[in-house]
């Protein structure tokens, strides 16, 4: 009877056995294939990248040959690498990028593409179809199926979108866009600024009604440091909206205005200290005088700013005082 | 032959500034990590155009060296970032030219090549 349950446990074990090493070989099989994919991926990138960027940098009319175009999946690669040049580049001919997404259909290929992926994927293609020129076509079906998303990431890419589609009514979009631009959103918005497809008049920018326009004129004003728009930033710190009264401070610290006001110290009064503390911090990073900062913050939390300040030079810039 | 690293970690930028400056004459290596660029002393390349800026702002001993080396190389960083101290910080420990992303390809190289010139005629 023992016999025969040994021999039981026996084979149970050589099949568990069998079942570990199949399960191991396919699992090694897979990694292997995905690391193929991966270096095939890699290597037509790179040389998508050579081809593209030759001929951006010659000119000429020639057309350019990407090897092994026929494949669905190299074509998405090639769609990647034209967004990453359009998006990390200026002053190149965006006529010949345009031309290469018509030509091999690049932007419903990679409309089709976030149809059928899910999640973060589908964010992924979304946002290298805002970065390419598509055709009004394609435009229009994207802005159908995902105009109206309320997943911020998605209607992200949908404002870039339609800024890289229509920049001519950028102002527009930003004034018609229902949920607010977050720093890390007015980022990418400022990015196309770069590669000018906005425009840079901050003045309009500063004095309008909407929130998100008001936000991108103070981003705008940080990024170049416009000074001259001191008045503006004074009195966008006025405003009732908290959001852009807060940018407004932070932009007037970048600048390293005058910050004696009587509007400075209310705007810190409605503030949490939360809020206040993370302004301190700012103060002390962008190296304002404690004399110019006495007469700002009440004379109970000035221990707490010299705490920051003692903080951020005993952080990275002491080695630029060694 | 004048010598050129580009310290990227970001495959597609190295890619694409490797073959941009395949027009200018030198010679070009790249690596993903400073780290890997450390091997050779910092004096075997003529410049370095890196993308990662954290080295000369964390205290790490990039920026000593760099002070410490007679014959140091010119340095470009190519950074996303781009407020103003930043940028401060980077040129007082010993970066020579500052270039944020979004990049004209066209006028990095210029940029380059005069260096280059500079370099050849004395």
């Amino acid at each position: 009877m023992s016999g025969a349950m040994g021999e039981v446990v026996g084979a149970y074990t050589l099949a568990l056995l069998v079942g570990a090493v199949l399960l191991a070989a396919a699992s090694m099989l897979h990694a292997r294939v995905r690391q193929r994919r991966i270096g095939i991926r890699r290597t037509l990138e790179r040389c998508y990248v050579n081809v593209l960027n030759r001929r951006l940098l010659e000119g000429g009319s020639a057309w350019c040959c990407f090897p092994l175009i026929e494949r669905r999946s190299s074509r998405l690669t090639l769609a990647v690498v034209v967004a990453q040049i359009g998006a990390m580049t200026y002053g190149y001919d965006r006529r010949v990028l345009a031309k290469v997404v018509r030509r091999y259909g690049l932007d419903r290929l990679l409309l089709e593409q976030a149809r059928l992926s899910g999640g973060m994927r589908r964010v992924e293609w979304l946002h290298t179809l805002a970065q390419i020129e598509c055709s009004d076509r394609i435009y229009q079906r994207m802005m159908n199926r995902y105009g109206r998303s309320r997943n911020s990431y998605i209607a992200l890419c949908m404002t870039l979108a339609a800024l890289n589609h229509s920049p001519e009514r950028s102002i527009a979009i930003l004034a018609e866009r229902r949920g607010r631009l977050s720093p890390f959103d007015l980022a990418e918005v400022l990015m196309m600024l770069k590669r000018g497809l906005i425009p840079v008049a901050y003045q309009p920018l500063l004095r309008a009604e909407q929130a998100n326009v008001r936000l991108l004129g103070l981003c705008i004003v940080r990024y170049f440091g416009v000074t001259e728009a001191e008045e503006d930033i004074v009195a966008a710190i006025a405003t009732d909206d908290r959001e852009v009264a807060e940018s407004a401070l932070f932009t007037l610290c970048a600048l390293r205005l005058r910050l004696d006001r009587e509007l400075v110290r209310e705007a810190a009064r409605r503030m949490s200290e939360g809020e206040r503390r993370a302004w301190y911090r700012h103060l002390a990073s962008e190296g304002y005088s404690s004399r110019a900062i006495a007469q700002i913050v009440p004379e109970k939390e000035l221990s707490l700013l010299g705490e920051y300040v003692e903080q951020t030079v005993a952080s990275y810039k002491r080695a630029l005082m060694n | 032959m004048y010598r050129i690293a580009i310290i990227s970690p970001d495959r597609f930028l190295w890619a694409l500034l490797c073959n941009s400056l395949s027009l200018v004459e030198a010679e070009v290596a790249c690596f993903e990590r400073w780290s890997e660029a450390l091997i050779e002393p910092l004096s075997h390349y003529n410049l370095i155009l890196t993308l990662e800026s954290y080295p000369f702002l964390n205290g790490a001993d990039v920026a000593r060296r760099l002070r410490l080396s007679n014959r140091r190389p010119r340095i470009y960083v190519l950074s996303w970032l781009h407020d103003e101290q930043n940028v401060l910080s980077l040129l007082e420990s010993g970066v020579d030219q500052y270039f944020t992303l979004p990049v004209n390809i066209p006028r990095l190289c210029g940029k380059i090549t005069a260096q280059i010139n500079e370099w050849r005629n004395g």
